[in-house]
């Protein structure tokens, strides 16, 4: 049985049946790997090579298996054409899929900045509505939470970025985190903010939006354990981009206290500290929702 | 005239013998010109395809602009719903997302079943979710054969990075069923390692018949060489979808949901995987935050 993610056999996992199609192809290579010649080192010099008499016999078989191999490949082929072939060119068509040099160099190619003046025109209609904000304070917040995203991917664990991530967004972060230690992807490094500037600001009837690019410096490398590969980065120091996204309703406005990046809690104004669900454990209320503050709706590192 | 017809008779069982012999020949190479025509049909059908949507694709432009309004309908759910959560809608369509990530990667559709519908596996997205994902469990079973036969697995899918856009509601129809559809764009970035790495992620992303022959062509040449020497390859893949999320129509949001599924409803322990969709400790399956929401279908935006 196959180990899952979600540590439980899945019905999926359960239910797979294999064509006749595909277990007449496992069972050939079976026999392939049954006719090859032994390449066992233990084994005495007579059972191998082509002196035994049995492997003749493993020729004349494995010799009809490939020549009849086209009658049981055919009907596999046509019924998977016909069964996803279809569903394959559309996937394709709604899915954009690089390879190679252009996946790992083109994969989160940051957003360009607003224009000077839609920036301005952003802050100003937040302001508008709430008199306290001040992009300072955001800008320094997203140069704090990038050395926590730092702590957290470099010890493969989510909590760092709790008190930060809207709880979709660090849903599926842990999620990643899981997916990669699984892969026994290692990750290595150090680095910190040395440049924060907002680059892009929205306000709409729904929501409120703030996009800060920070300038960042150090090392960051990602190593596949088993192989010892290097996926991405090296132990060099260098210097890349990223961007985080902050977001909260349109309704929200600065908390008296500071709120979460003053890490008070923006509903009661204690000092922050959180339950497993998220929420306050002092007035309960769920901090990280983007209800009544900004929280960290989108991250996204320049290829590196 | 005994001999005479024993002769006869041996002649007469040399020629079925030759006969059926030339029959099976017959057979043999007319089913592989077969194969090879119903091959190369089958790749110059998907490849082609996919050369004119992407041509479609760039031709497309930019992705669409965020909505500035509240979309017809949402204000009409939140009314008929008192504790309608739509952050909880939001959080929704970026775990299925990345449960979509998951499966692909790792074969393991337990997570992302538990927030679909049945007829998500009929849509196209769904086909090929289930596809790949029952690929990569074979994989998993053959690296497990390999193992248990002493050899060790030197083919990883590595599943790398994966980022979400801000998802948003852009469209509401409470007529019938509740359909609630959630915008998202998310790309997502894996690593294969194993021998010939670079052609086996550029057949994988072949964008023409001739890339995905020559690639495909390479990387079992590699196979078929040494097959020791290790690699490593990306391949990248993303997109932006409109997310159909349906419940039934008198169904109403529970308002202790949003706060069920860090913590066992049973037995009352944490949950430590956020991939978990059971109890470890208890065995209990795992209560979902957004109720009886249901992902029905993903469709490309262009």
């Amino acid at each position: 049985m196959v180990v899952t993610i979600s540590g439980v056999p899945s019905l999926a996992t359960r239910g797979d049946k294999d064509t006749f199609s595909e277990r007449y192809l496992s069972a050939s290579r079976a026999l392939m790997r049954w006719a090859s010649p032994s390449r066992r080192s233990d084994r005495p010099a007579s059972a191998a090579g082509c002196l035994n008499p049995l492997f003749l016999i493993k020729i004349i078989i494995v010799l009809i298996v490939i020549l009849l191999m086209p009658l049981f490949l055919l009907p596999m082929l046509i019924g998977r054409l016909a069964t996803f072939g279809g569903a394959a060119v559309r996937y394709s068509s709604v899915v954009d899929m690089t390879s190679g040099e252009q996946a790992r160099w083109g994969y989160g190619t940051l957003s360009a900045s607003s224009d000077g003046q839609a920036l301005r025109r952003g802050v100003a209609a937040i302001a508008a509505r709430d008199p306290a904000f001040d992009p300072a304070t955001l800008t320094r917040w997203a140069a704090t939470a990038a050395e926590l995203i730092c702590a957290s991917l470099t010890s493969a664990d989510a909590t760092p970025a709790r008190t930060f991530m809207a709880g979709g967004l660090l849903r599926t972060y842990q999620a990643l985190l899981e997916l990669r230690a699984g892969a026994d992807v290692v990750c290595e490094g150090s680095w910190q903010a040395v440049n924060a500037m907002l680059v892009e600001a929205l306000s709409t009837p729904l929501l409120d939006e703030v996009r800060v690019r920070l300038t960042c410096q150090g090392w960051c490398w990602e190593r596949h354990g088993p192989s010892g590969l290097t996926l991405r980065g090296s132990p060099d120091a260098r210097t890349w981009s990223e961007d985080l996204t902050f977001g909260r309703s349109a309704e929200a406005m600065s908390p008296a206290a500071g709120g979460l990046p003053a890490r008070r809690c923006p509903s009661c104004g204690a000092p922050l500290d959180l339950d497993e669900d998220g929420a306050c454990k002092y007035c309960g209320g769920i901090v990280t929702a983007g209800r009544q503050d900004w929280v960290l709706v989108g991250w996204r590192r320049e290829p590196w | 005239m005994v001999t005479q017809a024993a002769l006869a008779a041996g002649n007469g069982a040399g020629r079925a013998g030759a006969d059926a012999l030339g029959i099976f020949w017959a057979v043999v190479i007319a089913s592989w010109i077969l194969l090879f025509a119903a091959t190369l049909g089958l790749a110059v059908v998907v490849y082609g395809a996919r050369g004119r949507s992407r041509r479609r694709a760039a031709a497309a432009g930019p992705p669409p602009p965020r909505l500035t309004a509240s979309p017809p309908g949402l204000a009409a759910l939140m009314r008929s719903d008192a504790h309608f959560d739509e952050q909880l809608l939001l959080d929704a369509a970026l775990t299925a997302t990345l449960l979509v990530f998951a499966a692909t990667t790792t074969g393991d559709e337990g997570p992302l079943r538990r927030l679909v519908t049945d007829r998500f596996w009929q849509t196209p997205f769904g086909q090929i979710t289930s596809t790949v994902a029952r690929d990569r469990r074979r994989d998993s079973r053959q690296a497990a054969a390999d193992a248990a036969r002493g050899s060790v697995s030197k083919r990883w899918i590595i599943p790398l990075d994966y980022h979400p856009s801000v998802p948003e509601i852009v469209a509401v129809d409470l007529n019938g069923m509740q359909r609630v559809s959630v915008r998202v764009a998310f790309g997502q970035l894996q690593a294969m390692v194993r021998p010939g790495a670079v052609d086996y992620a550029a057949g994988a992303a072949a964008p023409n018949f001739a890339s995905a022959v020559t690639s495909i062509a390479r990387s079992v040449a590699v196979d078929v060489g040494d097959g020791q020497t290790q690699a490593v390859s990306w391949v990248a893949s993303g997109g932006h979808y409109d997310l159909k999320f349906v419940r039934p129509a008198n169904a109403r949001t529970d308002p202790r949901a949003a706060l069920s599924d860090r913590t066992c409803t049973t037995c009352g322990a944490t949950y430590r995987s956020e991939l978990a969709i059971a109890c470890a400790h208890c065995g209990a399956a795992r209560a979902m935050p957004w109720g009886e929401w249901r992902l029905a279908e993903a469709v490309p935006v262009r």
